[in-house]
C-alpha cells in the first residue's frame, strides 16, 4: 500500500485505540456514507476484527432506499451493534433543511439514554472550513456546545482530560481527504453505497437525506473513475447538499449547537 | 507520497494566513468552488475578500481580521504535498499555536517589514526550537509597504540573525525571503519589483529545501504500551512502535521496572506477523520462559536488552509554560506514562515563558533524553489540563 495511506491509517488506528483506552463508553456515528464506513473498517482493524462499541444511525426515515439496503447488509456481514436514533423530519431555522438541528437533538437524547462519554465522528478537515478547525479530541459541554475559542491544546500525542465535558467528540479521520478515503476504499476493497457511482451522467458525491441531497454531473461509474475525477475536480464535495454551505456561517452555528 | 507538515509562525498581523492563502491560490491547491464560496460569503456579510479567509473560516476571525484557532490546508506540490499549518499570532492564543506547531517538520517565520521584530516573533521561534523544529525559513513580508527596498530588508535580516543565533538556530544556514504575500511577490511567482533578489522563492524553498521527516527506524526500540485487550483469554498489549523494530522470540526489557521477557507473538492490524517496525500500531504477547507475562500496563515501555532508553524520576530540561500552575499537585506525562510529581525548579513561573525545569516524580518512568522521539518530550498537567510542554535533557 502507498506509504501516505499507511501513515493516515496508522494515525487513525492510534486515535481509535486511545479512545478505547481513555473512555468507558464510546460509540460511533455511522451514516453509511463512504467516510463512516471507512471508519467502521478501521475500527475492525484497530480491534483485531471486533467492533467493541455500537454504531449509531441518526434516522429520519428519509435516507435513500439504497442506503438502508447497504446498512442492513453491512450490519449482518460485519456484526455491527447498531443503534437507530429516530430523527424528527422537519425543517429547522438555522440550516433551512431537515438534517441540521434535528440530528443534533436526536443525538442529545441518545447520549442521555446510553450515557456515551465519547462519540466517534468521521469528519475531515478538507470537507469544510469550519471542520478544519477541529481537534482529534474535542470536548462538548452540557448543552453540547463547541467552545471553539477555548479548545484544549493537543501537543504531539498528548491530550488534556475532559472532566467538565458532557462527552468528547473524537475525529480519527480528521487528516484524510476525500481522495484519500476513496483510494483507501479501493485498496482495501471496502464496500460502499452504489449511489456514489454515476448513472445516466450523474452521481452523488456526499449522501444525506434524499429530499435535500442532489447528484452532481459525472460519468464516474467505477471507483477508479471516481478517483480520476477527484484528482481534477473543481467542484466542492458537499456541493450537492443543501446543508453545509458556508453562507452566513450556517455550519459554524450548527456546530456550536452540537451538530456533527 | 508523504505529506510534510509546515507551520507558519510569527507575530499577529505579520501575514501568516495571507501567505497560506497566497500559496494555495497561486499553486491552484484550492478548488474554484471553494474560492467562489468564500467570496460569496464575504460579499453576503459586506466584507472585502481577503486571502486569509481561505483559512480563517470563523465569523469572528473574519470580522476581527485575526486567526483565532489553528487550521491546516493542503498545498499541492510537484512531487509531494504539504500541510500548511496556520496558527494565531496573539499572545493570548498560545495554546492553539502549540497545537498547530507540535509535530511540524519545518517552520516559516513571518516578520512584517513595517512592524519589525515583535514579542511573538521571538516567542514563536523559541517554541519552534523547543518543539524540535530544525528546518526554518524567515519570510520578510509586506515588502510592498516599503517600496521593495533592499536596504530595509538587509537591516531586518541582520537583526533577525542575532536573534536566531541566540535561540539556537545557526543563522548562516537560514534562508531569508523578501516577499509581499498580498501582492504575490516571491511567493510562487518571482517578483519583478525586486530585481536585487535572485535567490529562491518561498515555494522553491518548500519544494527544494525542506527535507522529509527523519525516520526513527534506526533508533533503539520503543514500544509504548497504550492498552491491553483480552482475546480468548490471551492478554494482548497494544500500542505504537515509536522507534526501532521488533521480532518474534526477541528478548526484551520492560521499563521502568527492568523485567526481562521475550516477545511471543506480534499482531499487526492485518493479523499475525513475525516482525514490526517504526510507525506501526501493533499488539504483542510477552512471555518469560514458558510463562506468559501479564502485569504489564499502559505507561510501560518495551525496549531491547542492551538499549540506552533510561529510567529516571529526576528529570530536567527546557519547558514552555502555557499557563502558570495553580498549585504543587501536578501530573507529568511522557509517552503513555502519567505520574504525579513535584516541580523543583523554577520556583516562580510566568505564563508564556520558556524556562529551565527540574521535576521529581513519585516513581521512575522511561525516558530518552535529547531525542526527537516522544520519550524526549514531556507535558505537565494541572487538574487534567495541559499547562506546559517541554523537552527532556
Amino acid at each position: 500500500m502507498d506509504f501516505h495511506l499507511q501513515q493516515l491509517e496508522q494515525k487513525s488506528i492510534y486515535v481509535l485505540r486511545e479512545t478505547k483506552a481513555r473512555f468507558k463508553n464510546p460509540a460511533m456515528l455511522w451514516s453509511m456514507g463512504k467516510d463512516s464506513t471507512c471508519m467502521l473498517y478501521l475500527c475492525k482493524r484497530a480491534f483485531f476484527g471486533k467492533l467493541p462499541f455500537p454504531a449509531i444511525h441518526l434516522d429520519s426515515g428519509h435516507d435513500f432506499p439504497e442506503t438502508y439496503q447497504f446498512r442492513d447488509k453491512i450490519v449482518q456481514e460485519w456484526g455491527v451493534n447498531l443503534i437507530i436514533g429516530k430523527v424528527k423530519h422537519e425543517i429547522d431555522e438555522i440550516s433551512g433543511t431537515t438534517e441540521g438541528l434535528n440530528k443534533a437533538d436526536c443525538l442529545k437524547k441518545l447520549l442521555d439514554e446510553y450515557k456515551f462519554d465519547a462519540l466517534i465522528v468521521s469528519i475531515r478537515r478538507d470537507e469544510h472550513g469550519i471542520r478544519a478547525k477541529e481537534r482529534y479530541f474535542s470536548p462538548r459541554d452540557e448543552e453540547f456546545k463547541w467552545n471553539f475559542e477555548n479548545q484544549p491544546p493537543e501537543v504531539f500525542n498528548y491530550i488534556s482530560e475532559f472532566k467538565d465535558a458532557s462527552h468528547v467528540r473524537v475525529h480519527p479521520l480528521l487528516h484524510w481527504t476525500e481522495l484519500d478515503v476513496w483510494m483507501y476504499t479501493k485498496e482495501k476493497n471496502i464496500p460502499f453505497n452504489p449511489l456514489y457511482l454515476a448513472k445516466n451522467g450523474k452521481r452523488y458525491r456526499s449522501l444525506g437525506y434524499r429530499e435535500v441531497t442532489h447528484p452532481v454531473q459525472s460519468n464516474a461509474d467505477t471507483i477508479d473513475k471516481i478517483i480520476e475525477e477527484l484528482k481534477s475536480s473543481q467542484i466542492g464535495e458537499r456541493s450537492g447538499r443543501e446543508l453545509d454551505k458556508e453562507k452566513e456561517y450556517v455550519m459554524q452555528r450548527l456546530r456550536e449547537l452540537g451538530y456533527m | 507520497m508523504q505529506e510534510i507538515p509546515i507551520v507558519l509562525i510569527g507575530h499577529k498581523d505579520h501575514g501568516k494566513s495571507t501567505l497560506i492563502g497566497r500559496l494555495l491560490l497561486d499553486t491552484k491547491s484550492v478548488r474554484e468552488s471553494r474560492l467562489k464560496e468564500v467570496k460569496e460569503v464575504d460579499e453576503s456579510i459586506g466584507q472585502k475578500f481577503e486571502l486569509a479567509h481561505l483559512v480563517d473560516s470563523f465569523k469572528e476571525e473574519r470580522e476581527n481580521e485575526m486567526t483565532m484557532d489553528t487550521t491546516r490546508a493542503i498545498l499541492k506540490g510537484k512531487e509531494r504535498n504539504y500541510q500548511l499549518i496556520d496558527v494565531p499570532g496573539h499572545k493570548e492564543l498560545i495554546a492553539s499555536m502549540l497545537t498547530g506547531a507540535a509535530g511540524a517538520e519545518a517552520a516559516l517565520l513571518l516578520v512584517s517589514i513595517e512592524e519589525g521584530i515583535r514579542e511573538q516573533t521571538r516567542q514563536h521561534l523559541e517554541i519552534a526550537k523547543l518543539l524540535g523544529i530544525d528546518q526554518l525559513g524567515v519570510v520578510v513580508n509586506k515588502m510592498d509597504k516599503v517600496g521593495y527596498q533592499k536596504e530595509e530588508f538587509d537591516q531586518i535580516t541582520e537583526r533577525m540573525k542575532e536573534i536566531l543565533d541566540k535561540i539556537g538556530y545557526s543563522s548562516e544556514n537560514i534562508h531569508f525571503f523578501p516577499i509581499s504575500a498580498w501582492e504575490g511577490d516571491n511567493v510562487v511567482e518571482r517578483s519583478r519589483k525586486m530585481p536585487w533578489y535572485k535567490e529562491k522563492t518561498v515555494l522553491e524553498f518548500i519544494e527544494g529545501e525542506i527535507k522529509e521527516p527523519e525516520s526513527f527506524q534506526n533508533l533503539p526500540l520503543i514500544f509504548l504500551v497504550q492498552d491491553k485487550y483480552l482475546d480468548e483469554c490471551k492478554e494482548i498489549l497494544v500500542g505504537p512502535v515509536e522507534s526501532g523494530r521488533l521480532k518474534v522470540n526477541q528478548k526484551i526489557l520492560i521499563l521502568p521496572d527492568r523485567r526481562e521477557g521475550e516477545i511471543k507473538t506480534i499482531r499487526d492490524i492485518t493479523g499475525e506477523s513475525v516482525e514490526a517496525e517504526t510507525g506501526q500500531n501493533i499488539g504483542i504477547e510477552i512471555c518469560q520462559g514458558k510463562k506468559m507475562l501479564t502485569n504489564i500496563s499502559r505507561g510501560n515501555v518495551i525496549t531491547t536488552l542492551n538499549s540506552n532508553i533510561k529510567t529516571s524520576r529526576d528529570i530536567s530540561g527546557e519547558i514552555f509554560w502555557i499557563t502558570a500552575p495553580s498549585g504543587s499537585n501536578l501530573v507529568f506525562e511522557c509517552g503513555t506514562a502519567s505520574v504525579e510529581g513535584q516541580l523543583v525548579e523554577p520556583k516562580v513561573v510566568n505564563q508564556g515563558e520558556k524556562t529551565y525545569y527540574r521535576i521529581l516524580l513519585r516513581k521512575e518512568i522511561a525516558v530518552f533524553p535529547r531525542s526527537r522521539t516522544i520519550l524526549g518530550k514531556i507535558v505537565i498537567k494541572d487538574k487534567g489540563k495541559i499547562i506546559a510542554v517541554g523537552s527532556i535533557q
